[in-house]
């Protein structure tokens, strides 16, 4: 019989909907079967079981089909081709700089590094907390600071955070804050925004003149400044200092390795940008910022910071210092809401300066400096008035009547210079500029062709960093900057340090309320083309016209999957996000005169983040009790929101709720508080479970973030970036962030975020993303999170308790294991068990969050089903070794739990004295000898690490004296 | 006339303990007045104050240390009549750190050199959320005399507070007497 195929259509065979099925893990067959284990006969019976009826969208999302990748990416080249890349040599805190090649296709390009999650687990991310201990010992280095943290979200932020800093440690009580006039004009609008709703005063002015009489807290200066003018602020330190003021100081990282840093003139903190070390300035970012202070306000310090502990073993290993600071601890009574950092881009910058050592950076300053001063003198020369003295790579020109005719020259040639005034122009030069770009600014500025000899003047030119503040301490002493200067050695150290942590490449990270899922490679190709990378967050905004057609399609793309009616992509975190969410509320209650509405009601179930975001928008938390099943109790609900009805501002809820159910109600919630005059902040951290069923604009909500790095598929980048745009109903669109280069300006409550548009050049990663899957394919992944979440609660459910389920008895696209039973009966925590996953070969599932004691387990869609039942397979194994102990066929004290996880060096060791198998240590399971992720150390041992703070690297004879390994 | 007992009781824990315990001061005819009580490791252990009439209260005794034979140790003090104290007043402090050993001792120490007595002391460990790593958390309440001042005593503790990696918060004792 004649072999007979159905012809299929053209169509078909097109496959346009090819990604979504790549991006979801579970094929449809696989899909039928999970949803057989679950006794449901379709994927629309489970959602119904799981989305309460009554918010479920009437009608799919208003968004086109998806498409292929290459479509995608074609459709995406023809808007980043009307984007234009000028010579932009504005400067104001944003420079070009060269990716070495190297570290752009190992570091920035390597899903090994950008899909790994925040270093929560110190043994499974000892290559990227090795990674951000360099950076910290560079910036404490650079800086001559004591102290630096693993990074910040930007120069602006990092400055708000140190007036803070400031505040907390100095014994003035005042609440002035003065900041010096020629720090960046968006740090000051950054530190504005922050300062209001704390009520600090922020006096923006001239240290050198206006300070007389000033009681300040503390005061800001930048160095050098932003019009490139090195001061020398000893004695105004020594003054201030005098008088209970507590000073800091933004600085230029490439201009430190000649100024002498602030550290060795008083400064008492330290903030900056590292993106010149290597990182793209991508319409202003992701960057790493940082900020570096005194050992003795270390406590005080916001952001994570990454410090040195011992192992089980006794030998050196990393791990994130005082975590119990911000988010465990203070909660409402927190100064920051700091979660997320850059790891990625600190990451960056820390190899930049390992590729370059010491020696090589300070020859790319020097270059940049000889050319800044080639480039003042040849101006004098040609009759100009340069009026900066003292400089580093930046110059003021005096331009005059001539100012229009300059910048358009400089256009004419696709060169962007500083728009300081009518009257001046500013430049700033990189370690890109070359000799032709000196040739090229002569000229604009009037020289003939060849008037000047740029060789002649390199030898007639004097240096131009006062004698004075000439650096001459050491800086970048640690052999790590050292060791790693061939590029095979920097490519094995990088591969080295990546091959040490379990990132998505690797296995799932099935880490509860983080989504981590897929970040398709096709998402990530963009971010790199230098349509996008090499655009300077100030340019003329004609030249972004690109950036400015992708930032309105996403914007729209994520207003329709809210219901939201406008958005703001500025946030450069989820809780920058929850932030500018709450100044939005608070100045809509203030337009309507209702200025003394400040009372914020967050459910006890809430993310840390919240709390500390409603303090720092000046509001104070009442919190709100949450009943047995994890839900907010109405009761008293409403019984707070009539007791502070006159003050009622918001309630902060998170949805589907930080337990992974989707309260069935939260129409009732958003009524109630809507009939006492507050608005509803709905946290959108958990976005994933709705787009395409249901949409927070729809049922009550007036504001959200939105984690594009959890829902919408930005990786993780170790810890950050994030980004967390808002989005609002049409009543607080007039007080969304604003920003001085934006058309609306500064806006009603300024901005939240040094970029006009925060962390520009990643959000093609999203953009792509939406339009791969199309309305479709979206709602597809929403409901394969949650099936695969069931799924996974269903299998378990025989062997651990599952904590919070719905209203049909079942979890939303998480689902939470409690282990305080096990722990009671035999002495096995939420920790051995998280540990002893990495012995199998996976990253932990999130702990004690938001109840301790507990596991929260999130498969996202994008993990197949054989990894899913692989997970499973490893939870019924380790229950199986729990019974073991429980039934004392396995010591209380010395099992395979309790030693987790156990290294190759462990298992190695001349003698084994334990009461189970080596096989049994680490090949639990058959596939694990296929597939094997060796731990690079035992346990860490937290409480050491802070009690022996260590926070940049460690000389190497810490590793060399390590006590040898003990008899196991 | 009435007999003032203090007793702290302590045995392996089992369903019924309390109930032995208050069934002797009652038959006894004792008053039930004041008691902290809680289950750890597997051990039932309190503290608790009497009152009994005078004539009755050596029967009550023997009862109460009879009841070692149902695995409860009962030790028995008279109750003092509180001296009469100098000027005090009470503060609470709660304190919240990575679990390490020492931080009862440290604190106590710096506590007792500016001549402060612990009143309460509640302790008890969480796991951190995300790192999972130990949470040690303690809420005392405290007796400060009347010359120390609040600042010089949140000073002593803020040294220590670096030290040893705790957050401490020092608040007007809302409870107060």
């Amino acid at each position: 019989m004649a072999q007979r195929q159905s012809r299929l259509t053209l169509q078909q065979l097109e496959q346009r909907d090819d990604f979504v099925r790549r991006h979801i893990g579970p094929a449809p067959a696989e899909q039928q079967q999970m949803l057989h284990a679950l006794g449901v006969d379709s994927m629309d019976a489970l959602i119904t079981e799981v989305v309460p009826q009554n918010i479920r969208s009437p009608r799919p999302l208003d968004l086109p089909a998806g498409c292929s990748e290459a479509e995608a990416l074609a459709r995406l080249r023809a808007i980043a081709g009307k984007n234009q890349v000028f010579r932009s040599l504005i400067g104001q805190g944003y420079y070009n700089c060269f990716t070495p090649n190297v570290i752009l296709r190992n570091v920035l390009e390597n899903p090994a590094w950008y899909t790994a999650y925040t270093p929560y687990q110190p043994e499974i991310s000892q290559g990227r907390l090795e990674a951000i201990l360099n950076f910290q010992t560079m910036i404490s280095d650079l800086t001559g600071m004591e102290i630096s943290n693993a990074s910040l979200l930007d120069e602006g932020t990092a400055a708000a955070e140190a007036m803070t800093l400031l505040q907390r440690m100095g014994k003035s009580r005042s609440h002035v804050f003065f900041v010096a006039r020629d720090c960046h004009p968006q740090t000051i609008d950054v530190v504005r925004t922050r300062a209001e709703p704390l009520g600090i005063e922020v006096r923006v002015g001239d240290p050198w003149n206006e300070l007389d009489g000033v009681d300040a807290f503390g005061v800001l200066l930048q160095y050098p400044a932003s019009d490139g003018e090195i001061h020398d602020y000893r004695v105004l330190v020594d003054a201030l200092h005098a008088r209970n003021a507590l000073v800091a100081v933004a600085a230029d990282l490439l201009a430190l390795t000649l100024l002498t840093p602030p550290g060795e003139w008083g400064a008492d903190v330290v903030v900056g940008s590292s993106q010149r070390f290597g990182v793209p300035v991508g319409f202003g970012g992701p960057h790493a910022a940082y900020l570096a202070t005194r050992d003795a306000f270390k406590r005080a310090m916001p952001g994570r910071i990454v410090g040195v502990s011992v192992d089980s073993h006794g030998r050196p290993a990393y791990r994130l210092a005082l975590q119990t600071r911000e988010q465990h601890i203070r909660r409402e009574k927190a100064t920051s809401n700091i979660c997320t950092a850059q790891v990625l881009l600190a990451v960056m910058a820390s190899m930049y300066a390992v590729y370059h050592g010491p020696e090589g950076l300070t020859t790319i300053a020097r270059r940049v400096h000889r050319l800044s001063a080639i480039l003042a003198e040849g101006l004098t020369r040609l009759g100009w008035s340069v009026e900066t003295k003292a400089f580093f790579d930046t110059l003021v020109v005096r331009t005059g009547a001539r100012t229009q005719d300059i910048h358009a020259r400089a256009r004419a040639r696709r060169y962007n210079l500083r728009e300081l005034d009518g009257e001046r122009i500013g430049i700033s030069l990189d370690e890109t500029v070359t000799r032709a770009d000196l040739a090229a600014l002569f000229e604009i500025f009037g020289a003939a062709a060849g008037q000047l000899d740029i060789a002649a003047l390199d030898a007639e030119v004097a240096e131009r960093i006062p004698e004075g503040l000439k650096r001459s301490s050491a800086f970048l002493t640690h052999p790590v900057f050292h060791r790693h200067r061939s590029e095979t050695e920097m490519l094995r150290y990088l591969r080295a340090l990546a091959d040490r942590d379990i990132a998505l490449d690797r296995a799932m990270i099935p880490l509860g309320s983080c989504t981590m899922k897929l970040n398709a490679t096709a998402e990530m190709i963009p971010v790199t083309w230098p349509e996008f990378a090499h655009i300077h967050p100030f340019a003329p905004a004609e030249q972004s016209a690109g950036y400015r057609e992708l930032i309105q399609d996403l914007e729209r793309m994520l207003a329709v999957c809210t219901g939201y009616d406008a958005v703001s992509l500025q946030p450069n975190s989820g809780a920058q996000g929850e932030y500018a969410g709450l100044l939005a509320i608070r100045a809509y209650h203030r337009s309507r005169g209702e200025g003394h509405r400040n009372v914020c009601l967050i459910p006890s179930s809430a993310h840390g983040t919240n709390p500390a975001s409603a303090q720092m928008a000046g509001m104070q938390v009442v919190v709100v009790a949450c009943d047995k099943g994890g839900n907010v109790d109405v009761a008293d609900l409403k019984a707070k929101a009539a007791q502070y009805a006159e003050r009622l501002a918001a309630i902060m809820i998170t949805y589907p709720s930080t337990h992974g159910v989707f309260e069935e109600a939260i129409r009732e919630i958003c009524d109630i508080v809507h009939a006492h005059g507050g608005q509803v902040y709905l946290d959108g951290a958990n976005l994933n479970a709705q787009v395409g069923l249901c949409a927070p604009g729809q049922y009550g909500s007036d504001v959200s973030h939105l984690n594009l790095h959890k829902t919408f598929c930005i990786p993780h980048g170790g810890g950050g970036p994030g980004v967390g745009p808002i989005g609002v109903k049409a009543h607080l669109a007039p007080f969304l962030p604003g920003h001085r280069t934006l058309p609306g300006g500064i806006g009603a409550v300024g901005p939240v975020a040094a970029a006009p548009y925060g962390s520009a050049s990643i959000l093609p990663i999203t953009w792509t993303y939406i339009t791969l899957m199309g309305a479709a394919g979206l709602k597809a992944a929403t409901e394969a999170a949650i099936l695969s979440a069931n799924y996974i609660a269903a299998r378990l459910a025989p062997h651990y308790p599952i904590l919070y389920t719905g209203a049909k008895g079942r979890v939303a696209h998480e689902c939470i294991i409690d282990l305080r039973p096990i722990k009671d009966a035999t002495g096995i925590s939420v920790e051995d068990v998280a540990k002893r996953l990495m012995d199998y070969g996976f990253h932990a599932p999130t702990m004690s969050f938001p109840v301790a004691g507990t596991l929260m387990i999130e498969p996202t869609e994008s993990e197949s089903k054989a990894e899913l039942d692989r997970f499973i397979e490893a939870m019924i194994a380790i229950r199986e070794e729990i019974r073991a102990v429980e039934q004392g066929r396995l010591d209380r004290d010395d099992n395979p739990l309790k030693n987790a996880p156990h290294t190759a060096e462990v298992l190695l060791a001349a003698t084994w004295n334990h009461p189970y198998t080596r096989e049994q240590a680490v090949f639990p399971v058959a596939g694990l000898r296929e597939r094997k992720y060796w731990p690079p150390v035992g346990r860490v041992d937290n409480a050491y690490g802070d009690r022996n703070l260590v926070c940049s690297c460690p000389p190497l004879e810490a590793y060399a004296s390590a006590p040898q390994e003990q008899a196991a | 006339m009435t007999a003032s007992l203090v007793l702290t009781v302590m045995g392996p824990d089992r369903p019924g303990l309390v109930d032995s315990l208050s069934r002797v001061v009652a038959e006894h005819g004792g008053n039930w007045l004041e008691s902290r009580m809680a289950r750890l490791a597997g051990q039932f252990a309190g503290i608790l104050l009497v009152e009994a009439p005078e004539a009755r209260a050596l029967a009550l005794r023997q009862a109460l240390e009879g009841l070692a034979g149902e695995g409860l140790h009962v030790v028995v003090a008279g109750g003092a009549a509180e001296a009469s104290l100098a000027p005090c007043y009470f503060l609470t402090l709660e304190l919240v750190g990575q679990d390490h050993p020492g931080i009862v001792r440290d604190i106590a120490h710096a506590l007792a050199g500016c001549g402060v007595s612990i009143e309460e002391l509640t302790t008890h460990r969480t796991s951190a959320s995300m790192s999972g790593e130990m949470l040690f958390h303690a809420q005392a309440r405290l007796r400060v005399p009347g010359g120390v001042a609040r600042e010089e005593l949140r000073q002593a503790l803020e040294a220590l507070a670096d030290e040893l990696m705790v957050d401490l918060n020092l608040e007007e004792d809302r409870g107060a007497d």
